[in-house]
């Protein structure tokens, strides 16, 4: 392996299982508070969801580096190449998974409900719902669940080779 | 000093490179996979085989290097080949948020697994054939 460690497709693949769990658990959470009138800060519970972003590992991209390596032109058919293991045209590769940013309060205001008789009705009548949608919450799940399957999948793959390697 | 002698004269550096290539390549899949709901993420790519048939391409010159300050010219050879992961330019949003297609990622995936196996079951082979020589046997079908 010319990168990383051996066990490194593993800890990518468990790096996005992980992160499709938390997803998960976001997306329980806003389910399970769909109806929640109050919070610890005031108002309805808010909808909150994962920003995740890319994980960058500094080894890879000094690895994969060959910018200062010489690389020959060849402008005729008949020249001899100079190989060069640089890629011109494509930008290096870095990449360790995916890790999660932050957990973030959606900025939707709360839906208003008109029912005089809830406790925390205002003068008007009109309840503070929190803004979930139980809809995209239900959508959003089924992608994290099919992206958690690819994830185990890829997993097993990897597994699968590494075992398959001790047979040589 | 025995894989001069030996291992160099079979298959088994061309096939080392074919596993070193699946793995790398499984690896950025699984890492394109991790990714699949990361806005903005782009998939990466492992190029080997067309760095390979070059390094396997016998009609083609190869210059020997006796010093290390020595440019490589022609073709490279095997030990040279190695496979590489890069970030292919590609400003399509497949997904809508990235550029990862995970049908795409998943069949890709399958390919990289498949590859290994056939490389472990070559390289298998040939040292069974190593053995078989060693030994003064003939190989049982």
């Amino acid at each position: 392996m010319p990168l990383a460690g051996l066990f490194s497709g593993l800890s990518i693949s468990a790096s996005g299982m992980r992160a499709e769990r938390i997803r998960q658990d976001v997306i329980s959470s806003n389910l399970a508070n769909a109806e929640t009138t109050r919070s610890d800060k005031g108002g309805p519970y808010l909808r909150q969801f994962v920003v995740v972003k890319a994980a960058a590992d500094e080894r890879d991209t000094r690895l994969v580096d060959k910018d200062g390596e010489l690389a020959g032109a060849s402008t005729q058919p008949d020249h001899l190449p100079i190989p060069s293991s640089g890629l011109p045209r494509h930008e290096r590769f870095s990449g360790c998974g995916v890790a999660v940013a932050e957990i973030r309060e959606d900025s939707r205001p709360p839906k208003l409900v008109y029912d005089p008789s809830h406790p925390d009705a205002d003068a008007k009548g009109y309840v503070a719902m929190p803004n979930v949608n139980v809809v995209e919450e239900m959508t959003d799940m089924i992608s994290a669940t099919r992206a958690y399957e690819a994830n185990v999948t890829a997993f097993n793959a990897t597994k699968g080779m590494l075992m398959q390697g001790l047979q040589l | 000093m025995l894989s001069e002698l030996l291992f160099n004269k079979t298959d088994l550096p061309v096939v080392t490179r074919s596993l070193d290539a699946a793995m790398l390549r499984s690896r950025v899949i699984a890492n394109n996979i991790a990714n699949v709901n990361t806005p903005g993420f782009r998939r990466g790519e492992v190029s080997f085989e067309k760095e390979l048939r070059q390094a396997m391409d016998q009609t083609s010159l190869q210059g020997t290097q006796t010093d290390s300050r020595h440019l490589a010219l022609g073709r490279p050879g095997i030990g040279a080949v190695a496979p590489t992961a890069y970030t292919p330019i590609d400003p399509t949003q497949a997904s809508g948020i990235n550029n990862v297609d995970i049908d795409n990622e998943m069949a890709k995936l399958a390919e990289a697994q498949i590859q290994y196996n056939y490389g472990i079951k070559f390289g298998q082979e040939i040292f069974k054939k190593i053995n078989a020589a060693i030994e003064g046997k003939s190989i049982s079908p």
